[in-house]
């Protein structure tokens, strides 16, 4: 049988030939590409699945006060889901029910239900569960049973200072007040572990292994003492209900320095309430800082410490109180209708009258007269760091709408407004050798990495030491000058002036409510604390300043001093 | 005169047998494969056990901060104004004083510990003492420290 076969390569061994080696070099491209081309590629994505990477939570800075008591402090809690995916194994997933259902106070059947509702995905069963009662959990292995580990922000004493310092969320952010200003420095950063795995997910004890250690948040010592804070807010309230006020404020300075010492609104909000509360804005509002108000009467002491500083005035210059004054059309007259006669500066501000500011704001003309009333930080936020704070308004004459009784009134502390941080602020003045300071808040911040404490800050001088010490000397006549003035503290020497003022609503003012506050420092020799008191409303037949926010500043004063002193033994009893 | 015969050694020469038997060298080698292998194993082995015990003393560590951030805040619960307040007046039965007498003494006022005792400063760690060169060397073998 003859062979068919060819001795010669055919086109079909060639095609054949050509075929195989294009396959090989395509392999061969193809080993390249992968071998080294993307080499890094494949290595990256071989170490994904044999690296696991766990985050490490960084716990939130604790907030701690002067004293060095925690604010706010995180503690650890767990998080606990079921594996839905792994607990399609009945049989496994009814044991884990079994076992874990009493650790969690819950029925094992609704457990055993809920874990196995859906085929895949983790079932959230409980959120911030204490942590030993987590760790036990965990040490269980049980099947499906997944703890995370979480943290829940804590505030030990409560609703103390709860507008100020503020509230976290779900997601572990500030949601208001320092907690949500000082987010960034709270935070802290998550750490992560990259180990590589077993097929079952272990970490392998010899193999690599990079870890990034979680930085924790900086720890915060803000200048408040959590008793001043306490003191506060005990007497705030009691006023409240005695004058039968909706809402008041209280600050507490240290006028040297601009250290804030305790802040407090009321009504206020509870750290553990609901956060859907619909009152939650206005309750959770640190009005001391966000609300505006007329300061009324307590601002006669900067357009007189103007008046003084330019020479128009000394404390024994003299005016004729008819107990009105013209201005243009509108007929100003004095609080109680009264007629004083011949008046001194001193008895102008003992007796609070506004014929004497507007006197004085004639002297001084409103040329003078404005860019100093902002000199003392009237009409410009005091930048205290707080998210919300109001600037203030101060119409200035060529603002539209601004006329020549706006002087007057501005004088007397009418037709302008200013939050209680800025008019204390700016009181501080007088206990401070006219220096003006900028509050603060926080004194330190302590991180792994630094440490920043934060100095007081001079913003400028308003007026000289000598105007200032003036003014001092005037506001403590104010109290100590007058028989039975309602802010007398016994054992120390007080300088102070109230303020009342008639609430202005968007048709005008409302006469027959007002607001009742008192701003002043003490010792007067060597002031080391100033006190604003605002009462908003009082409603219990007495509305005046003097009737209703001099004896709160009385109390509260008397129990700092108590606080920072002691019972000096003939203070004591003479006080008691 | 008879002479007798006799190999006299040279002077310094050592008897030492000219091949070394190809089993003996059989053996050196695989004891050093061996010892090599076991000193392997043995590092692997310790590298493991260290492995776990970081592992075991991270959880320790964890469990401990958390301990410690727990107590810091019952702590804080338990010096609370009020709770001190209601701790008098409820277990302790104080009442307010109705006439106070104050005594001063010289004596300074203790010196205050701050809370959370974690601002407390540790006392520093002094390094361990160097120990023998012996000791050193044997530290230094993979395995056998």
């Amino acid at each position: 049988m003859p062979d068919s076969r060819p001795d010669h390569l055919t086109w079909r061994h060639r095609a054949l030939i050509v075929a195989v080696a294009l396959l090989f070099a395509a392999l061969a491209a193809r080993l390249v590409q992968i071998q080294i081309v993307d080499h890094d590629r494949y290595v990256e994505e071989a170490a994904l699945t044999r690296f696991g990477v766990v985050a490490v939570a960084a716990p939130r800075g604790t907030i701690i006060d002067a004293t060095g008591y925690p604010l706010a402090i995180s503690i650890d809690t767990w998080d606990i889901y079921l594996d839905s995916f792994l607990w399609r194994d009945r049989e496994r997933a009814r044991a884990a029910a079994e076992r874990l259902a009493p650790e969690l106070a819950l029925d094992a059947g609704q457990l055993f239900a809920a874990g196995t509702a859906q085929r895949q995905g983790d079932v959230l069963l409980r959120r911030g569960l204490p942590y030993g009662q987590g760790l036990a959990i965990q040490r269980l292995g049980l099947w499906g049973v997944r703890t995370l580990p979480a943290s829940q922000r804590v505030y030990p004493d409560g609703e103390l200072g709860a507008q100020l310092i503020g509230y976290v969320g779900l997601d572990g952010r500030g949601l208001w007040g320092i907690e949500a200003d000082y987010d960034a420095a709270l935070l802290g950063r998550p750490g992560r572990i990259s180990s590589e795995r077993d097929p079952l997910g272990r970490p392998i004890a010899f193999a690599d292994r990079t870890e990034r250690a979680a930085a924790p948040g900086g720890e915060m010592r803000l200048t408040v003492d959590r008793f001043m804070q306490a003191i506060i807010e005990r007497r705030l309230a009691e006023a409240l209900k005695e004058y039968r006020a909706p809402s008041g404020s209280i600050l507490v300075m240290e006028p040297r320095t601009g250290a804030v010492l305790a802040m407090a609104s009321l009504p206020t909000i509870s750290p553990t309430g609901h956060l859907d509360d619909p009152d939650l804005p206005a309750l959770a509002r640190n009005r001391v800082v966000t609300d505006l108000y007329e300061p009324g009467s307590v601002l006669k002491t900067l357009t007189t410490a103007i008046a003084l500083e330019l020479g128009k005035v000394t404390p024994t210059s003299t005016y004729v109180d008819k107990g009105y004054v013209d201005v243009g059309p509108s007929r100003i007259r004095n609080w109680d209708f009264q007629a004083y006669g011949q008046v001194t500066v001193t008895e102008f501000l003992q007796r609070s009258l506004n014929t004497g500011a507007v006197w004085l704001s004639g002297l001084i003309g409103a040329d003078d007269f404005y860019p100093r009333l902002r000199a003392f930080g009237i009409g410009e936020p005091t930048h205290i760091g707080l998210s919300g704070e109001a600037e203030g308004m101060l119409r200035l004459p060529r603002d539209a709408g601004w006329y020549p009784v706006d002087l007057a009134t501005n004088a007397y502390g009418q037709g302008l407004a200013a939050t209680p941080l800025q008019v204390l602020t700016a009181v501080n003045v007088f206990a401070n050798g006219g220096k003006l300071m900028r509050p603060y808040l926080v004194g330190e911040i302590v991180t792994p990495q630094e440490r920043r404490v934060f100095s007081p800050v001079e913003v400028r001088q308003v007026v000289s030491p000598a105007t200032a010490a003036t003014m001092a000397k005037l506001m403590e006549q104010v109290v100590e000058g007058v028989e039975y003035h309602g802010a007398r503290v016994p054992g120390y020497h007080v300088a102070g002036k109230t303020g009342t003022t008639i609430v202005s609503i968007s048709t005008g003012y409302q006469f027959d409510t007002t607001i009742a506050s008192f701003a002043g420092f003490l010792p007067y020799e060597h002031p080391r604390v100033s006190i604003l008191v605002k009462i908003d409303q009082p409603d219990g037949g007495l509305r005046l300043g003097g009737q209703v926010a001099a004896p709160v500043f009385a109390r509260v004063a008397a129990d700092i001093m108590e606080y920072l002193d002691g019972p000096a033994a003939g203070r004591t009893a003479a006080a008691r | 005169m008879a002479v007798v015969p006799r190999t006299v050694g040279r002077r310094g020469a050592v008897a030492f047998p000219q091949r070394v038997p190809l089993l003996a060298a059989a053996g050196l080698l695989l004891i050093a494969v061996a010892v090599t292998g076991l000193l392997q194993v043995l590092q692997s082995s310790r590298a493991a056990t260290a492995g776990y015990e970081i592992r075991r003393l991270e959880r320790e560590h964890a469990e401990l901060g958390a301990e410690v951030r727990l107590l810091e805040a019952d702590v804080a619960r338990l010096t609370r104004v009020d709770a001190v307040r209601r701790d008098a007046i409820e277990r302790l039965h104080m009442v307010p004083p109705q006439q106070a007498l104050h005594i001063s003494i010289s004596t300074p006022a203790p010196a205050r510990v701050a809370l959370p005792s974690r601002y407390v400063p540790l006392p520093t760690t002094q390094p361990a003492p160097a120990g023998a060169w012996w000791e050193r060397l044997l530290r230094r073998l993979p395995g056998l420290d």
